[in-house]
């Protein structure tokens, strides 16, 4: 859906939360158009901090964010949301409408489209997304498979150059999650998903970036980070399972006395 | 996000959810200004508003009970602020029958002021109800800022309401939290304790989960401007209504002025 493909910069940047905590530190890296890039770490790594620097929900401390020949920046919102569009992690603060109609037709709204323009492409991202007819039911009651798909829908309707997801995968079962890959896959633009689930990242991603605590620690092709497991070790990842061969024998089981 | 119980009749088909929202703010203007209109303490000219009020409902197949329902705890504040006037505003005579308040004699006059506040009150806020109960809360956003009301105030109204279904979400959440881990009866002082901790948690969770909804909102190009989906056009039926809310507002004023 997302047609043309743009290259994203990042030069020293850096962010502090207003509380101080330092969650950037220095990052140099590029997402490169077209290509869809996995931004893995651990959890408080920064994954989602980045992302959301992509789309000027967090304006850089120090450095600078080009989202192909625009910097991001407190002028140029407008154009970055329209360029770049980003899923949240929870389906639940990125619907807010009483149906899911209304939340798709929330970006292309305030594009400026016309109503016709906009109800079509309500309609058809729907379709795309495999939710036909959802128009009318209220965010609420979907599954979680589907409030998460839907989440995606709504970023999908405003045909962003740009597509950042935090965390896809994350407390979807088997079939969703596959179904959220192949949509995925299928979308064109450049893809930047933010993921600790290395699998997804091996299944999709073309590039790799891996931040811990802050820091850039390496970037690459995925094929290749995704199999070095020291390196994933060093910063508390692990081989995806795919490439575990055989699994780790289990842990001996805690009694019930032992938690106390 | 539950957002099923203020404008829980906005959507369904009723001939007044279907008409242009700017139409249905129209005539409840027209009606609220009638009903603040109407002098004390005369209580004949609100019939015909109600009585406006009525047909609305049934227009837009809202069970009258159900409006009612949501008056009370807004009249409540009206309630507590006129229920000292009979005693702190000397009007007529005292009337001697009527225990005093703490020395202060009671005047019936000011009673009848009292009750004429409250029964304005009663009829506007029923009105605003029906309104925000058929006319979904977006729409009526745009409306208003078409009709140039401040920006600054329609976003802290529209701020406010989603924190309002914030808030009742992460309370059903926590209060799950609790039931599912509670095995008995828990001790008083303990309950209010946890009471407590709770209403506090459940705020900061909200304005959390509140600064990222608006997050997601500012991410999908939200910049303070309220959009609308809605296809209505002013046609006769809106003319119809325009018509019929000033004959009642009308009917008012002539009752109001002519006793």
């Amino acid at each position: 859906m997302s047609a043309q493909t743009v290259d994203i910069a990042l030069a020293g940047v850096s962010f502090a939360y207003p509380d101080g905590r330092q969650a950037l530190r220095g990052i140099t890296c590029r997402f490169a158009a077209g290509r869809c890039t996995a931004v893995a770490g651990p959890n408080g790594s920064g994954k989602s901090t980045l992302l959301g620097l992509l789309n000027g929900i967090h304006l850089a401390g120090s450095g600078e964010v080009r989202i192909g020949d625009l910097v991001v920046g407190k002028h140029t919102l407008e154009q970055v949301r329209r360029r770049v569009g980003l899923v949240f992690q929870e389906p639940d603060w990125q619907l807010f409408c009483p149906t899911v109609g209304e939340d798709v037709a929330f970006g292309p709204l305030n594009l400026g489209l016309g109503r016709a323009e906009v109800a079509e492409r309500v309609r058809e991202t729907l379709s795309v997304i495999e939710l036909p007819g959802f128009e009318d039911r209220s965010p609420f009651h979907l599954s979680g498979g589907e409030k998460k798909l839907a989440s995606l829908a709504t970023v999908l309707a405003m045909r962003p150059e740009v597509l950042a997801l935090d965390e896809p995968t994350a407390g979807l079962d088997p079939f969703h999650r596959r179904r959220l890959i192949d949509l995925v896959r299928r979308l064109a633009g450049t893809r930047i998903l933010a993921t600790h689930d290395l699998d997804l990242a091996l299944d999709l991603a073309d590039d790799l970036v891996l931040l811990d605590e802050g820091r850039l620690v390496a970037a690459g092709p995925a094929g290749e980070l995704l199999r070095d497991r020291e390196l994933l070790e060093r910063h508390r990842l692990e081989l995806p399972l795919r490439l575990q061969g055989d699994p780790a024998p289990p842990s001996p089981t805690l009694n019930n006395h032992e938690l106390h | 996000m539950r957002h099923d119980f203020i404008d829980h009749h906005s959507r369904p088909g009723g001939p007044l959810q279907r008409l242009h929202p700017a139409g249905k703010v129209w005539a409840a203007v027209l009606a609220v200004t009638a009903a603040s209109a109407v002098p004390a303490p005369r209580f004949t000219p609100f019939w015909p508003l109600l009585g406006l009020w009525l047909a609305g409902a049934a227009l837009g197949r809202v069970r009258p009970d159900h409006l009612l329902g949501k008056l009370w705890l807004p009249l409540g504040f009206t309630v507590l602020a006129v229920l000292p006037l009979p005693w702190l505003r000397p009007s007529g005579s005292p009337w001697p029958g009527w225990p005093s308040l703490a020395g202060w004699p009671f005047y019936p006059e000011s009673a009848w002021l009292a009750l004429h506040a409250i029964a304005r009150a009663a009829v506007i806020l029923l009105l605003v109800i029906l309104l925000m109960a058929t006319t979904p809360f977006g729409e009526l956003m745009h409306v208003l800022e078409q009709g140039r009301v401040p920006r600054v105030f329609l976003r802290i109204l529209a701020l406010l309401y989603r924190y309002l279904f914030i808030v009742v979400d992460e309370a059903e959440k926590m209060q799950l939290a609790v039931a599912c881990r509670s095995t008995g009866r828990m001790p008083a002082r303990r309950w209010r304790r946890m009471i407590g901790n709770a209403v506090g948690t459940l705020f900061l969770r909200s304005l959390e989960r509140g600064e990222a909804v608006y997050q997601a909102m500012l991410a999908r190009g939200f910049a303070g401007r309220f959009q609308s989906l809605s296809d209505a056009r002013w046609s006769w039926r809106e003319v119809l209504l325009l018509t019929g809310t000033l004959g009642m507002a009308a009917l008012s004023g002539w009752k109001s002025w002519h006793p």
